[in-house]
């Protein structure tokens, strides 16, 4: 900033000299050098521009310098030493001096000295301008002048082709010689006059974002976005490591300055409400887009407000989580729902998390992925909770798909009645494929337990659990499903199967495992890749299962009624409270 | 030719043990859909008639694989009924595989092929070519993540440097270049002098390119220059490159070294190795083929870093059907991705769907020996090969995934996370890898 003002230099060494007295003698505080990791600038369009934070870092207020108040006449005096003889006016004195000369007036230049000149520093006359405190003086007179014309003074020169209005004319023809000859729009409305601008912000912008935040497809996007995730989380460990993404990164203080990890990361090794807060002003400085963000959140905003509120009796459930990430994210300026990240879930209330997870993971091993379940798993949770917090978010929806599953009634995976109250949510490429190799392991499974067929007890179980999860294909046709099992009577007495067993099981000791499990994905699982890992022989291994469940449902009911209530509508065949729903296993058919 | 390409994927039984293979055996039909399958396709349910297609999907592909050209066709005429490239997701991936499957059917019969394709041009429109890649660049954030990584790794490696050179071996996007001009210019030593080597098959391309970043730089004052190489990739000469001795060597790969891979099987064919569906992947990854000898060049050079951004992805199966399970996973994913960001009546969306998956697709499920290209390897595969090359694994550094994780945060691409695998970076959708970016340096 210093050195900028050297456009002005005069062409006497005289005044040379003084220029280059004008930069601060301290090199580390007229030009920091970047720091060791600075984060490129074009890359970063998040964070503000280092050179900004250079010009703008205090320096000890040096003592040898002199430091000036200007008053606001005196900066905005264009012509302040006055020939006395033609009343021309010039800006600097020794410009006058020469002037003079012309005139035959006595005339004095300033000597080139040889002693230091003593340096000066000057203050903006504007109180509230950071600028105004000595410690932030700026190093040269043009440079406060200028200072002072952008930030505090009228903007008077006027681009007659653009509308854009200068304070300081240099700005403005500067403006002006390449106005209209170089224009830059981009996708998301904002134009550009300066290419290296322009591709920097294109780079790096997400136009298509911004448009479909406009467009109400952003609302099918919500669901469609976090159905996956709370999905997975129910049914498989790999989900916990994703949603504490970072947490093998690195200890929490060193990201608290970092917006987006803090959010991942608190909320997995409990940073409190503080850095979630520090790390939203972060944010809002970070966010070079966050105008678009902001009308996404203005899109969710109603719905999520009685979730808000209530979000804090709520214990989370996947989707619970994951919206209140969103909702923080997008919204910055809800610092005070930092208190959303109390997350005590995944470590202070484990219980009724893992529970939770338990819960559901009984209902993916059903083979019913869908929404439903996870409405229902946050009842449940919500109940176990003591709180009535699962009201906040689609309340009628939640009521309905609640009274469905547990009147025993097949649940229509997507009846409208679960849906988003805009749009209808769309399941997933991805969510087809894992239910499709869902039903493809169960199915094998059924064939496994066709030979070895033990209890009659839960013959019940089993078919209403396939009913639950053949419904969306087969709709009441149950003996269909008996034909698609019969076809399978006979089958390859391999690997395979003890997979498909294993499959649902694993998922679910993953869950119960939480973080430590095995990094596995979900879809390869399904493709029988790595589950040897989790392969457990024969009925041992069950009934290992089943006693781990029990030992989480006992949890559970301690928590809450509600919470076996729920867990019965996995048993709308309406076995005993305690039976496991994973009588699936020992069906014969 | 038809009974060997057919029976080339005998190897099916081993596939057939994933229960999606198990749910594509499920009797899924519905007396009703298949007495009259036009019109009760109107009741499915979008779940419904998602399952469906992917039932249809393996069962057609078991059916191409075994040969049975009847069923196949069967199933594609169900399969056009009900994919759709302007509908949801599912629809749209299986548009697509259908669209892969009654190709490879179709090349079978080599007259046929070349005959219905007779009056197609050849899509070397190279603005079209550019432009396709720039919606991709656009859409997704992968390339924005891999471009800052990439440099993020070369400026670390580059630091204390005063001369550097950089080979960018798919010189069609300026943007990362420019970014990095920018990057030198505010390293607290000062930029070092810049040259940057782009190799491209188009001229255009490249003259854009060079005219962008020599305007950069001039602004910026940096000392740079920009070697353009028009050659693909495959017939590259490494002399092209000008190399000089003193100056430290930068190499970024994106989404190319799967190129190399088609050639290993030509090599293989012309050696006189039969070249039956399964035993071309349990060889051991050959020393003889065409990529070995491409990163054993690239090591001759001695780079200080070399970035590789690849598909994270195993669609080099030797059979159909591994490669259609393994693909089906990845598009789905990837197609989902656009789902949640892009409105479906999106033009841009259509045309990167069709000319960039669709055509990686095609590629990968209706193509064989050299023919096909996109020989998409997992992360693992891929460093044991560079790793064979001569080269060390470089870390990225935590500040770069940090600002990787950023830029994903920063832009709303909520859904996408970046995993750290033993030092590299892989780009998910959810929980599926896609992408993987790693950076290596010539071991002595």
């Amino acid at each position: 900033m210093a050195a900028s003002s050297s456009s002005n230099a005069s062409f006497f060494g005289v005044r040379e000299e003084d220029q280059t007295h004008l930069l601060p003698p301290n090199p580390s505080a007229a030009v920091a050098p970047p720091p060791h990791h600075q984060p490129p600038q074009s890359q970063q369009p998040l964070e503000a521009p280092p050179q900004k934070k250079k010009r703008n870092q205090p320096r000890t207020p040096n003592s040898d310098a002199e430091v000036i108040a200007l008053s606001p006449k005196t900066l905005m005096a264009t012509n302040r030493f006055i020939c006395e003889v033609c009343n021309k006016g010039f800006q600097r004195e020794q410009n006058l001096q020469l002037h003079r000369r012309g005139h035959n007036l006595p005339w004095k230049l300033k000597q080139k000295s040889t002693k230091e000149v003593k340096r000066k520093v000057y203050l903006c006359p504007e109180p509230t301008c950071v600028h105004h405190d000595p410690s932030r003086a700026l190093g040269d007179l043009t440079g406060i002048k200028k200072h002072y014309y952008r930030k505090h003074g009228e903007k008077k020169w006027k681009c007659e082709k653009c509308s854009k209005r200068y304070a300081v004319q240099s700005d403005w023809k500067a403006h002006s010689k390449t106005c209209g000859t170089k224009e830059y729009r981009c996708d998301c409305g904002t134009l550009f006059s300066r290419r290296d601008s322009f591709i920097t912000h294109r780079a790096f912008c997400d136009a298509l974002a911004q448009e479909s935040a406009r467009h109400p497809t952003s609302l099918t996007s919500l669901p469609s976005h976090h159905f996956p995730y709370g999905q997975n989380t129910n049914s498989n460990n790999n989900s916990s490591s994703m949603m504490l993404g970072l947490s093998h990164t690195g200890p929490p203080q060193n990201l608290d300055h970092h917006s987006g990890d803090v959010l991942r990361l608190g909320s997995g090794e409990g940073v409190g409400g503080g850095a979630a807060s520090r790390s939203s002003s972060d944010l809002i400085a970070a966010n070079s887009s966050g105008y678009f963000m902001q009308d996404q959140n203005l899109s969710f905003h109603d719905q999520q407000q009685g979730f808000l509120a209530a979000s804090n009796n709520i214990k989370p459930s996947p989707m619970n989580f994951q919206q209140s990430l969103m909702q923080f994210s997008h919204d910055s300026h809800n610092s005070p729902s930092s208190n959303l990240f109390n997350l005590s879930f995944l470590s202070g209330n484990n219980g009724v998390a893992s529970a939770t997870s338990n819960h559901n993971a009984a209902a993916v091993s059903s083979g019913n992925l869908m929404i439903s379940n996870h409405f229902d798993g946050e009842n449940a949770i919500g109940g176990g909770g003591g709180g009535e917090g699962s009201t906040g978010l689609f309340p009628n929806n939640m009521i309905n798909s609640t009274d469905r599953t547990s009147s025993g009634a097949v649940p229509s995976l997507f009846s409208s009645s679960m849906q988003n109250p805009i749009s209808t949510p769309q399941m997933s490429a991805t969510a087809l494929l894992q239910k499709a190799a869902q039903m493809g392991s169960t199915s094998s499974n059924n064939n496994n337990n066709n030979n070895n067929g033990s209890s009659n007890n839960n013959n019940n179980n089993a078919s209403s659990i396939l009913r639950n999860f053949g419904s969306g294909m087969y709709g009441e046709n149950e003996s269909n499903l008996y034909d698609l099992m019969n076809s399978f009577s006979n089958p390859d007495p391999t690997g395979n199967n003890a997979n498909g067993v294993n499959s649902p099981f694993g998922s679910y000791r993953g869950v119960n495992k939480g973080l430590n499990a095995d990094k596995q994905s979900l879809t390869r699982d399904f493709l029988g890749v790595g589950q040897i890992v989790r392969s457990m022989s024969g009925s041992g291994g069950v009934q290992q299962q089943q006693q781990q469940h029990g030992n989480s449902r006992e949890r559970v009911g301690s928590s809450s009624d509600s919470v076996d209530r729920n867990s019965n509508t996995f048993n709308p065949g309406g076995g005993p409270a305690t039976s496991p729903p994973y009588g699936i296993h020992h069906a014969s058919f | 030719m038809v009974v060997a390409m057919l029976q080339e994927d005998n190897g099916t039984s081993s596939v057939a043990s994933s229960p999606l293979q198990v749910f594509s055996t499920m009797s899924l039909t519905r007396p009703a859909l298949l007495s009259s399958p036009s019109s009760p396709f109107k009741d499915l349910k979008p779940e419904e008639r998602g399952l469906y297609l992917i039932h249809l999907l393996l069962t057609c592909a078991n059916h191409v694989a075994s040969g049975s050209l009847q069923n196949a066709n069967a199933a594609l005429e169900q399969l056009s009924l009900l994919s759709s490239p302007d509908g949801d997701t599912m629809q749209r991936v299986a548009a697509y595989f259908t669209e892969a499957l009654a190709n490879r059917i179709l090349k079978s019969w080599p007259g046929l092929y070349k005959a219905l394709n007779a009056t197609q041009r050849k899509t070397n429109n190279v603005s079209e070519e550019v432009h396709v890649r720039r919606l991709f660049f656009d859409m997704f954030p992968i390339l924005k993540v891999s471009y800052l990584l990439t440099n993020r790794a070369i400026l670390e490696a580059m630091e204390g440097e005063k001369m550097v050179h950089v080979i960018d071996l798919d010189a069609s996007e300026p943007a990362q270049w420019l970014a990095l001009i920018q990057d030198f210019n505010s390293r607290p030593e000062g930029p070092p002098h810049l040259r940057i080597t782009g190799v491209h098959h188009h001229k255009e391309v490249l003259d854009q390119m060079a005219h962008i970043l020599t305007e950069e730089a001039e602004k910026l004052d940096i000392p740079f220059q920009f070697n353009p190489v028009v050659s693909s990739l495959e017939s590259l000469n490494i002399d092209q490159l000008g190399v000089k001795t003193g100056e430290a060597l930068a190499v970024s790969s994106v989404l190319q070294l799967h190129n190399f891979l088609a050639s290993d099987e030509d090599i293989l064919r012309k050696n006189g190795y039969s070249l039956s569906g399964d035993s071309a992947s349990s060889l051991p990854l050959p020393n003889s083929g065409r990529i070995s000898r491409f990163l054993n060049a690239m090591w001759s050079l001695s780079p200080k870093i070399m970035v590789v951004t690849e598909q994270d992805s195993d669609h080099n199966g030797s059979t159909l059907m591994e490669r259609l399970l393994e693909s089906l996973y990845t598009y789905a994913a990837l197609f989902d991705c656009l789902e949640a960001k892009v409105p479906r009546t999106c033009q841009d969306r259509s045309k990167v769907e069709k000319m960039f998956f669709g055509e990686e697709i095609k590629n990968i499920i209706a193509c064989e020996g050299s023919e096909r290209r996109e020989r998409h390897e997992t992360l693992e595969k891929w460093s044991q090969r560079i790793d064979l090359a001569g080269f060390g694994n470089v870390p990225l550094s935590y500040f770069a995934m940090l600002q990787g994780r950023r830029l994903l945060q920063g832009y709303g691409f909520d859904g996408y996370m970046i995993k750290e695998e033993s030092g590299c970076a892989v780009i998910c959708w959810q929980d599926r890898p896609l992408y993987s970016v790693s950076a290596w340096r010539c071991r002595k």
